[in-house]
Formats: C-alpha cells, sequence, structure tokens
C-alpha cells in the first residue's frame, strides 16, 4: 500500500467511526447554532449592518465548534487506547498527523456548510455572487485552524487539565489567522469581494503552509511515549 | 496627576515587579535546598 | 553522589548568581540615575518619557528571552538533554517577567501621553498576544504532566508560538493600518533627534536590563534544578519504602 493509501485508511476508520455516532458532527453543528442564536441577542444584526458584525459571529461559532471537535476526535483517540493502536500501524507518525488534519477537515467543512447555510438564512448578508470566495476564506481559515487545533488537541487531551487547555494554546497562536480570516470574510460579506484583501488571502495560504509543515515535523514528538 | 507621578509609577513598577520576581526565586531555592539536604541525608544512611 | 558531582561539574558554577546580584544592581542603579538627570527631557513628552529607557530595554529583553526559549526547544527535540528543557523553562518564565513589565510601563507611559491607557495599536495588541501565548506556555508547563512529556509539549509550543511572531505582527499591523484613526507611534518620533546623551542612557538601560535578565535566568535555572533533584529524590525515598 502506498502512503497516501494508508492515510486514507486511517481517515476512512476515524469518519466510519464519527458516521457511527455522529458525535463531533451533531454537537459542533447544534452549539455553532446556539452562538449565532447568542449574538443575535447581543448585538441585534436584524437593526445593524450584517457587514459589521457578521464576520465575527462567523468565525465565533467556527472557532468555538471546532475546539469542541477537536476535543471529542482527540479524545476518542484516548479512550480504549486507540492511539496507541494507530501508532502500531505501519505508517510513519507524521502521516497519522496528516491522517488526523485530514478527518478533523472533513468533519469540520460539513458542520460549517451547515453553520454557514443558518447563517444566510437568519442574517441575509448582500453576498452577490461572493459564494466561491466565502467558500475559499472558510476552507483556507478552516485549514489553519485544524493544523495547530490537530497538534495542540494531541497534547490537550494528555495534560491534567484535559480539553480545558485546548483554547488557552490555541486562541493566542491563532490570532493572525483569526485578523485575516474575518477582514477577508466581511469583505465577501458585504459584496465587495476579495480584490481589495488579496494580502488576507497570502497570509492565509502562508499561515496554512507554515503551520501544516511545523505540525507535521513536531506531530511524533508529541505521541512519543 | 503631573507628568513626573506617571513616571515615578512607572520606575517603580519595573522595580518592583524585578524585587518581588528576584524575592521569590532566593525563598523557594532557598526552602527547597534545606528540604533537599534532609531528604538526601536520609537517602544516604539507607543506603 | 558521584553521578551528581560529576553532573554539576559540566554545569555552569552554581554561585554565578552571587557576583551577578552586586553587579546587575549597580548597572540598574546607573540606569536609573542616568534616565532621571543625565538625559535631557524630552520637549513634546516631557517626564513621563523617561519610562522609556526601561521600556525599550524590557522589550528587547523579552524578545532575547522568548528566542532563546526558541533555541533550547529546538535544542531539545533534537538532543532530548535535559538541560536544554530546564533552560526553556526558566528563559519563558523569565522573559515572562519582562513582558509584564512591558505591558504595566507601557500604559504608564501611554496614558499622559496619548490620553488613554490602552490603544489597539499594531505593537500593544502583538505584545499582549505574545505574553498570552507564553502564559500558555507556563500553564501547560504547570499542568502538562510528567516530565519528559511535559519537555515534548512545550518545546513544540515553544517553537510554534516564536515562529508565529512575525506573522502576528504583520497581521496587526494591516489590520490596524486599515481603521484610520488609529494612534500610530512610529519608530521616527524616538529615532529623530536623538541626542548623544539619550542613546548613551539607553545603551546603559539594554546594559542593565541584559544583567537583570542573566541574574534571574541563573536563579531561575538554579530553582529549576532543584526541583528536579527534589522530584528524583522523591521517587528514591518511595522506591526505597
Amino acid at each position: 500500500m502506498s502512503g497516501l493509501r494508508r492515510i486514507a485508511c486511517i481517515v476512512g476508520k476515524d469518519l466510519r467511526s464519527e458516521l457511527r455516532t455522529k458525535e463531533a458532527l451533531t454537537s459542533t453543528v447544534f452549539f455553532a447554532l446556539l452562538v449565532l442564536l447568542v449574538f443575535n441577542f447581543a448585538f441585534d444584526p436584524g437593526t445593524r449592518d450584517v457587514t459589521v458584525v457578521g464576520a465575527g459571529i462567523l468565525w465565533i461559532a467556527f472557532l468555538f465548534s471546532s475546539i469542541l471537535a477537536m476535543n471529542r476526535l482527540m479524545l476518542n483517540e484516548r479512550e480504549d487506547g486507540g492511539i496507541e493502536g494507530l501508532m502500531l500501524c505501519p505508517v510513519p507518525r507524521t502521516s497519522l498527523y496528516l491522517a488526523k488534519c485530514a478527518t478533523l477537515l472533513l468533519v469540520l467543512l460539513a458542520s460549517e456548510t451547515v453553520t454557514l447555510a443558518l447563517f444566510v438564512l437568519f442574517f441575509d448578508p448582500p453576498l452577490g455572487g461572493g459564494l466561491v470566495e466565502l467558500a475559499l476564506v472558510v476552507l483556507l481559515g478552516t485549514i489553519g485552524l485544524v493544523s495547530l487545533g490537530t497538534t495542540f488537541a494531541a497534547m490537550a487531551v494528555r495534560t491534567r487539565t484535559r480539553e480545558a487547555m485546548l483554547p488557552l494554546l490555541l486562541i493566542p497562536i491563532a490570532v493572525p489567522l483569526l485578523i485575516a480570516v474575518v477582514e477577508a470574510t466581511s469583505a465577501v460579506l458585504s459584496g465587495e469581494g476579495l480584490g481589495q484583501e488579496q494580502k488576507w488571502l497570502q497570509l492565509l495560504l502562508a499561515f496554512d503552509v507554515l503551520f501544516l509543515g511545523i505540525g507535521y515535523l513536531t506531530f511524533p514528538a508529541i505521541l512519543e511515549e | 496627576m503631573n507628568s513626573f507621578s506617571f513616571l515615578f509609577a512607572g520606575l517603580a513598577s519595573v522595580w518592583i515587579v524585578a524585587f518581588v520576581y528576584l524575592w521569590r526565586l532566593h525563598r523557594q531555592s532557598a526552602r527547597l535546598e534545606q528540604k533537599l539536604a534532609a531528604i538526601e541525608s536520609r537517602i544516604d544512611r539507607h543506603d | 553522589m558521584t553521578a551528581r558531582a560529576t553532573e554539576s561539574a559540566s554545569q555552569p558554577p552554581a554561585d554565578a548568581w552571587r557576583v551577578l546580584v552586586p553587579v546587575a544592581a549597580v548597572a540598574m542603579l546607573a540606569a536609573l540615575w542616568a534616565s532621571l538627570f543625565y538625559a535631557p527631557t524630552e520637549r513634546v513628552m516631557g517626564d513621563v518619557q523617561r519610562i522609556f529607557y526601561f521600556h525599550v530595554p524590557a522589550a528587547l529583553t523579552m524578545y532575547v528571552a522568548y528566542g532563546l526559549v526558541f533555541l533550547a526547544s529546538l535544542m531539545y527535540l533534537w538532543k532530548r538533554q535535559e538541560r536544554w528543557d530546564e533552560l526553556a523553562t526558566a528563559a519563558a518564565e523569565v522573559g515572562t517577567v519582562f513582558a509584564t513589565i512591558v505591558l504595566i510601563t507601557g500604559p504608564i507611559w501611554g496614558k499622559p501621553v496619548w490620553g488613554t491607557w490602552w490603544v489597539w495599536d499594531g505593537r500593544l495588541t502583538s505584545t499582549l498576544v505574545l505574553w498570552l501565548i507564553f502564559v500558555a506556555y507556563l500553564m501547560l508547563r504547570s499542568y502538562g504532566g510528567d516530565g519528559q512529556q511535559v519537555a515534548r509539549y512545550c518545546a513544540v509550543l515553544g517553537i510554534i508560538g516564536f515562529v508565529d511572531l512575525p506573522i502576528i505582527h504583520y497581521s496587526v499591523t494591516w489590520w490596524r493600518t486599515l481603521h484610520p484613526g488609529a494612534v500610530i507611534m512610529t519608530e521616527g518620533s524616538i529615532g529623530q533627534g536623538v541626542e548623544s546623551s539619550m542613546l548613551i542612557t539607553i545603551v546603559l538601560g539594554v546594559v542593565a536590563t541584559f544583567l537583570l535578565f542573566a541574574l534571574m535566568l541563573t536563579l531561575r535555572l538554579r530553582l529549576e534544578r532543584l526541583q528536579r533533584r527534589a522530584i528524583a529524590a522523591h521517587e528514591r525515598v518511595r522506591e526505597q519504602r
């Protein structure tokens, strides 16, 4: 089996076990819905311009629900010796990183699609024809979150504070990512498009490549026993 | 408040933070050294 | 006993801090004197500008300390020697002390000059984020689990945190320049028309804070080694029972 096939195998196993319970999917979608509800009360975007607060609301929903999913998927590995089993697999530890990233990315993209649909339904932003651009921003932003989240969640579930550690590690490091996605998303939501905001896309791309690289190289040091 | 009282507050904060931190390091080290001496002498006697 | 003796022989002398105490104290007092009496009063900002002679050196020391965390983290992941982990622990904590000094003196300087304690300006924001990253680092240190696991985790976080620095810098600068009306403090307002006495004072300030940093680092390293010896001794006691 080639390296890619082996990674696909692990991703397939993780996705099957996720689809059996749908724990991560349902909890993230439901949580994101609650965030949208709370921010609707807090900011009342009905009376205010949704393009001002919309991007922030959307990404807070994405960020917090992704933290939930990261912890869920990593805790599954911690229970019943899951990660020990994976470490016995004939794949390099670095491939385990890519497999975990891919699983998390697919789960998050699925839940974000639902969240995004609910967001458009509730707040009706003047999107224009920017759906493709929005999808690009969401994809790049989610890859960035996933690249850090896989590393930090693998650490956090093994600390004494368990899940509580993940947001403390993730959010400060992800500040540049959050600035970039919010700026780019609000440009798209206001119907202006990304024409003026190329640099945020470049920043997102650089962030993704850099932290996927570091995560790939350092994951073996995290799994070591 | 005039410019000078802000200056005083700023400089004082530098010295206070530095002093408190150094003092804590010193106190903790001294205490730990005592405990260690006691434990290690007990280990040596046991050996 | 012999093993312990040879181990300590390869490390810097444990009493280095005793020499550093008077040296750092004299340097800090000299820098204090120079900042108060030798340097001229700045025309626009007045006396409060003298905080600058400690604020900027503290910021510089903070970057040096966090750079040291990065190097020690890389070395630990590569060599797996405990002393690199000890160095990373000590440098991270001392660096955070200096970051705290920067974050306290900054607003005290900013209030009379800008009229507010805090502005979400690029430099202030990135310093705050940096402080948060390393506070999280110290929390991971205390809750991370047993010795080797926490050492590996912290090394990874130390590397990620340091690599993140330039990205944070660019993102918050771009973010701020997009929003007009922000108070932006440029290097130029300080750099232009610097008198030589100001320059000498700032150099003195840098030397003094670096010596203070060296003192804190050696004391923190000494404490770290004592703590590790105490943990090892406790384990031996448990074995004997």
